[in-house]
């Protein structure tokens, strides 16, 4: 609501004349948004001799988002090359080195991030006082002093590097030895100044990530005759992660210009930690092939994790795949429509140890939580689970490769079934345990779906040509046991992941279960839900949820269109997703008329129900229902369907002739682009259906609060090849 | 250099072939058996109970706050939905603050009976019978007051709902692995577990500690004999009360009122339990804290939690209770708010929280004198040394015409001795009084009884627990 709105609204409700309210105020909104800016600076070169390649870049890319206070910087080297010692010993080594520089106010669910907290201020709070001092403003700070005075830096550094050494020990034999490292260090330094934080505050976190990988194989291909070719690989592989991170944190500063924790009168942290996990695998595969025609892959893989419980560290795994070339067959030689085609089925399964390090152990923590009047404690924080292990997945697909139409049309689909056992889920146990949850092999769940790319030249005539690539997605997810999880009202098993979803036996694992809202009844003015048996109630009740649908889409992909002419291309990705839920969280904020006084509210709730307004949004000032509004319902779920022009690129490519006279340019083109600038939906403006909430979290998926709207931006650039 | 590559070659082949090693083990934790190893564990294992009770969700504010809102001490102005829906009586099962309070006390709880079970086997025998006692006693008062903090909460008070009203889950077991499905026990049950753990206890436990931060914060027989106290107060038990409440302030080189309000913030013998912070350990979060709640915007508070005017007006203008322990803050849009002094770390949240003061007991003692023998010299002098306290004049019998008129006036001095400390709610529903007076918007749903007085079962659990019932109104 803008201030106007705001006074009147309040005035509605409390009675009072609007005049009784400040008449001044600020829009924070339009004081966060700003015009972003992007830069990026690619260069980068390859060459060498007979027995030495290289491959050199550097990228430089700068981004200053939207959103006020928002900077990133990012740099970028790699070097890549190659030596042969001899014609059976070679050697190469890859080296990457980046440093992100990001300087953020928080994103998403904090009140300090700009896109957030913009939209709670209540529109009379000011960033200045009369003398032009920032003011304070409490738990939804003033951005506009966060944004200038703060030091909210956020840096990371990132090594990674392989070596590896290839040796033919015999003609068809091969061993290679490969050893690689991912370093990365994060530097996060935050320092609040006496505005923000009364005396101030400092704080400093480093995180150290160290990975090692050696992988070591034996590589054996060969050639009987020339019709039967060979191939066996056996391999070791071994990964180690140890994860170190150092916190300080203090308040009390004597003034906003010492910028070092040191500097701070209190310490109120200074923590050091540790953590890790290992990854041990062995591994062999064969292949055979005949004639090109016929194609057989069978593998074995035996992994060992650090994470799960000494009986259940190890899993074995395993794959069989058949291919068909049917376009090598007589029957279909010589055939005018049809260049290529190729069947392919396979059937495996592969293991998933994604848990926490140390899951299965029953744990003591230490720390300030354990802590206790200056003397050192401890609490439980993990129950046991010893039984716990590898989550499994069979899959099996069938695949088909066409090319037709002297290779205009390339035509790839396929059917894909994948049964998940031993699911990997962190089960809500009662607190009445001491725990919140712990990880639980609880159940199985199956992914079906149909893949489909088809890449069409449509139009290719005197220099004028019209290519169309699809890509889309058929996806159904499905529950199909959770034994021994909690039992609803109506005997669906399920596991819950958040407030408004949980995985259900029979349904998908993200299934939004919530109290369905009908709307305000236009003879009393009171807001309505569905009760179980579907009958409106003017009581909100939690026994009254439901099934509602899926976070997850049934349908997913992307629609590229490129026209060509002389030189031009003209380039159109659409993108698109059908059949999935978003819980928008942050309408509960803005939708809650109890909320009146404390943030600022969506305009929509002064569509408020009179005698002479009975088609209205929000209901009755003086009605029963008023205080329950706001509840967790289906008014803050939208579906997510929708359809976006992802890119439009327009590229010139200077003629090969101009660039001979040059001497020195080996390409050049320029190009304008636009991004995200035409999304198709029905939801309501602001709301964004490209969501990042609890992005890792698979239990928690489409909920969102106050993601921000994907940036429309506009690109023009040069690229040169000398 | 042909050499030398056969060299490489041979250890890296070396390399491949030896053994991994794929056990870790975790940097900041211990094993539960290590956790009861030797005595210095099984302290930390202690200290630990104490430690999780810090947390805003259990002593660290919240419960204590809420109290204070839903009854008339405090105008509740704070942004949390999940808050204000409690302060207007709307409450929702699914209110995601009520969950995280249950949750934070069973995890005290539970971790207190994993000293009470694992203890007396620990075997490091420099652990005596005595000590292993002691800090089996000291678990056990702490899972007490943590039950009876839920139960006043989550279940009808025993003069308005009786003895079966619906209570908590008493759990006394450690987590063994299996998961029970606790039905919730009554109201009376709850309080007969209680005060038969405290009656066994106080013997175990000491009179003080070798620091005053222990002495004042871990289980003492004077902190186990205040909590029987309150408990016998708020059952009508009043001889009860009255005997426990003596049993404490017999202890005079203990505790003892402060002869002034400048005791707020050190370990004297104001407190008779209080649950320690400092700087660096704390219950506050970035949701709460006794700091935030009870601090202006403008000091760096949330500012939520202002004095209510129910509540100044209650107060003399010249009563030091009101005038030594409040600052007056006008806020951005020009209005004028009050808000006390009790917690006044609002930058490193070190302030203690109050559980059971001598003054809470002194009161004690006072109401329950005046429920057995009327308007009586001892409740007088008791509420006198009060009332000279706060610089205003005593009473004395010729003020009161009646029993109900004396005890009325005892309630009202409790209130403002203890306001901001998380007594008012139970101090008004024990006594059959509405939370809230007859002007508020209210007033009817906070009669003593509403479904909304006390807090939902939280959905969650109800979800998980087929053992649970809601409370009525709930559903």
């Amino acid at each position: 609501m803008s201030l106007a709105q705001y006074n009147q609204y309040r005035s509605d409700r409390t009675g009072d004349p609007v005049s009784s309210f400040p008449q001044t105020g600020f829009d924070w909104p339009e004081a966060v948004i700003e015009q972003g800016k992007i830069s990026n600076l690619n260069v980068s070169a390859s060459g060498g001799s007979d027995n030495t390649t290289y491959f050199i870049s550097g990228t430089y890319f700068m981004q200053d988002t939207y959103a006020l206070g928002n900077e990133l910087d990012r740099f970028n080297g790699r070097l890549n090359m190659t030596h042969k010692f001899s014609e059976k010993a070679r050697f190469g080594a890859n080296v990457g080195l980046a440093k992100t520089f990001n300087d953020r106010i928080n994103s998403d669910n904090s009140t300090f991030a700009p896109l957030t907290s913009a939209f709670l201020h209540l529109p009379y709070n000011k960033p200045f006082d009369e003398n032009g001092n920032y003011t304070r403003l409490g738990f939804v700070p003033n951005l506009l002093a966060l944004a200038d005075l703060a030091q909210t830096e956020y840096v990371t550094r990132r090594t990674t590097a392989n070596t590896y050494f290839e040796f033919d020990i015999l003609p068809d034999l091969t061993f290679k030895t490969d050893w690689g490292i991912d370093q990365i260090q994060t530097e996060e330094t935050m320092r609040y100044p006496d505005i923000i934080e009364p005396t101030g505050q400092g704080y400093k976190r480093i995180i150290q990530d160290y990975k090692w990988l050696s992988t070591n194989t034996l590589n054996y291909q060969k050639y009987f005759g020339n019709d039967h070719f060979f191939g066996a690989l056996l391999g070791y592989s071994y990964e180690q992660s140890d994860f170190a991170s150092m916190t300080v944190e203090g308040s009390g500063f004597v003034s906003d210009k010492l910028p070092n924790v040191a500097s701070a009168a209190t310490p109120t942290i200074t923590s050091a930690t540790g953590t890790g996990w290992k990854l041990a695998s062995y591994f062999s595969r064969l292949n055979y092939r005949y004639k090109d025609k016929f194609l057989f892959e069978g593998s074995a893989r035996r992994d060992g994790s650090s994470r799960f419980g000494m009986d259940n560290r190890y899993g074995n795994f395993w794959a069989l795949s058949g291919g068909w070339v049917l376009s090598e067959e007589k029957f279909l030689q010589n055939n005018s429509i049809l260049d290529f085609l190729k069947i392919n089925t396979s059937y495996g399964i592969a293991g998933n140890d994604r848990v926490d390090n140390f899951a299965s152990l029953g744990l003591y923590q230490a720390g300030s939580l354990g802590d206790y009047a200056g003397s050192p404690g401890i609490y439980p924080s993990q129950p046991a689970n010893p039984t716990l292990g590898w989550e499994e997945s069979a899959q099996f697909d069938f695949t088909v490769y066409a090319t037709l139409f002297n290779n205009k049309l390339d035509i790839e689909a396929s059917l894909w079934n994948k049964r998940t056992t031993g699911l990997l889920l962190d089960v809500p146990i009662p607190y009445t345990t001491g725990y919140t949850s712990y990880a639980q092999n609880a159940g199985v769940m199956r992914n079906r779906g149909i893949d489909l790319m088809i890449n069409s030249l449509n139009v290719q005539s005197s220099g004028f040509e019209w290519r169309t690539i699809l890509n889309v997605g058929f996806l159904k997810n499905e529950v199909l046991e959770l034994p021994g999880a909690s039992e609803d009202s109506k005997g669906r098993l399920f596991v819950q992941g958040s407030s408004s979803q949980r995985a259900i036996e029979g349904y998908s694992v993200n299934t939004f279960y919530l109290v369905r809202y009908s709307g305000i009844n236009p003879e009393t003015g009171e807001a309505e839900w569905l009760n179980s048996d579907g009958e409106p109630t003017n009581t909100y009740s939690t026994n009254n949820r439901e099934i509602i649908g899926s976070a997850i889409p049934r349908i997913s992909g992307g629609l590229t269109n490129t026209f060509s002419y002389k030189g031009f291309d003209l380039s159109a990705l659409f993108t698109f997703t059908q059949g999935n839920y978003i819980m928008f969280d942050d309408l509960r904020f803005l939708y809650s008329p109890n909320n009146l006084n404390s943030f600022n509210l969506d305009p929509q709730l002064l569509d408020y129900w009179t005698e002479e307004n009975t088609n209205s949004f929000a209901p009755r000032l003086d009605g029963t229902t008023q205080a329950n509004f706001g509840q967790r319902s289906t008014i803050h779920l939208r579906k997510g369907d929708h359809i976006r022009l992802r890119n439009l690129s327009l590229t010139y490519n200077i003629p090969a002739n101009v660039l001979e006279r040059t001497n020195v340019l080996r390409s050049a083109r320029v190009y304008g682009m636009l991004q995200n600038m035409l999304t198709f939906s029905n939801l309501e403006d602001g709301l964004e259906p490209e969501i990042s909430g609890n992005g890792s979290d698979n239990q928690i998926q489409g909920e969102s609060f106050f993601t921000p709207a994907q940036a429309k931006s506009f690109t023009l650039g040069v690229s040169l090849g000398f | 250099m042909k050499n030398l590559k056969t060299i490489l070659f041979i250890g890296l082949l070396g390399s491949l072939f030896s053994c991994e090693d794929l056990d870790i083990d975790p940097q900041q934790s211990l094993s539960t058996e290590l956790a009861f190893a030797d005595k210095q564990s099984v302290e930390g294992s202690l200290l630990g109970v104490y430690s999780l009770t810090q947390e805003w969700e259990v002593f660290g504010s919240l419960p204590q706050v809420i109290a204070d809102f839903q009854a008339d001490n405090v105008r509740f102005i704070g942004s949390f939905p999940t808050l204000q829906e409690i302060g207007i009586y709307t409450t929702q099962a699914d209110n995601v603050t009520v969950r995280d309070l249950w949750r934070a006390h069973y995890r005290a709880i539970l971790a207190a009976n994993a000293v009470v079970a694992f203890t007396p086997d620990s075997p490091d025998e420099a652990l005596t019978t005595e000590e292993r006692n002691q800090y089996v006693a000291e678990a056990k008062f702490m899972r007490s007051l943590l039950m009876f903090q839920l139960v006043n909460l989550f279940g009808q008070p025993v003069n308005v709902a009786g003895e079966d009203a619906l209570g908590i889950p008493i759990v006394t077991d450690a987590f063994s692995g299996e998961i029970v499905d606790f039905p919730r026990n009554t109201v009376g049950e709850v309080h007969e577990f209680i005060i038969n753990e405290l009656n066994a206890i106080v013997a175990d436990l000491p009179d003080t500690y070798a620091t005053s931060a222990f002495t004042r914060g871990r289980a003492t027989k004077g902190a186990a004999n205040a909590l029987l106290s309150r408990i016998h107060l708020y059952r009508g038990e009043w001889q009860l009360a009255a005997d426990k409440a003596k049993a404490v302030l017999d202890a005079e080189a203990i505790y003892g009122l402060a002869g002034n309000y400048s005791f707020w913030g050190e370990n004297n013998s104001e407190y008779v339990f209080s649950i320690q912070n400092s700087e660096i350990d704390n219950g506050r979060t970035g949701s709460g804290g006794w700091g935030s709640y009870y601090n202006s915007a403008e000091d760096g508070g949330r500012g939520d939690a202002p004095f209510s005017n129910a509540l100044i007006e209650a107060y003399a203008t010249n009563d030091m209770r009101i005038t030594a322990l409040s600052k007056e803050n006008v806020n951005g849009e020009g209005v004028s708010l009050l808000y006390t002094t009790k917690f006044p770390d609002v930058v490193t949240h070190s302030d203690n929280s109050p559980i059971i003061r001598t003054t809470e007991i002194v009161l004690n003692r006072a109401e329950a004198l005046a429920q057995l023998n009327g308007v009586n010299d001892e409740s007088l002098a008791l509420i006198n040394d009060l009332r000279d306290r706060a610089g205003l004049e005593g009473l004395s019998a010729g003020n009161f015409a009646s029993k109900e008129a004396f005890i009325a006036q005892i309630l009202e001095e409790r209130r403002k001795e203890l306001a901001f400390e998380g007594h008012r709610r139970m101090d008004l529903l024990r006594n059959n009084l509405p939370l809230r007076p007859e002007s508020d918007t209210y007033f009817d749903a906070s009669k003593p009884g509403e479904d909304r007085t006390i807090l939902p079962i939280p959905q969650r659990e109800l979800d998980i627990n087929t053992g649970l019932v809601q409370n009525p109104g709930f559903e």
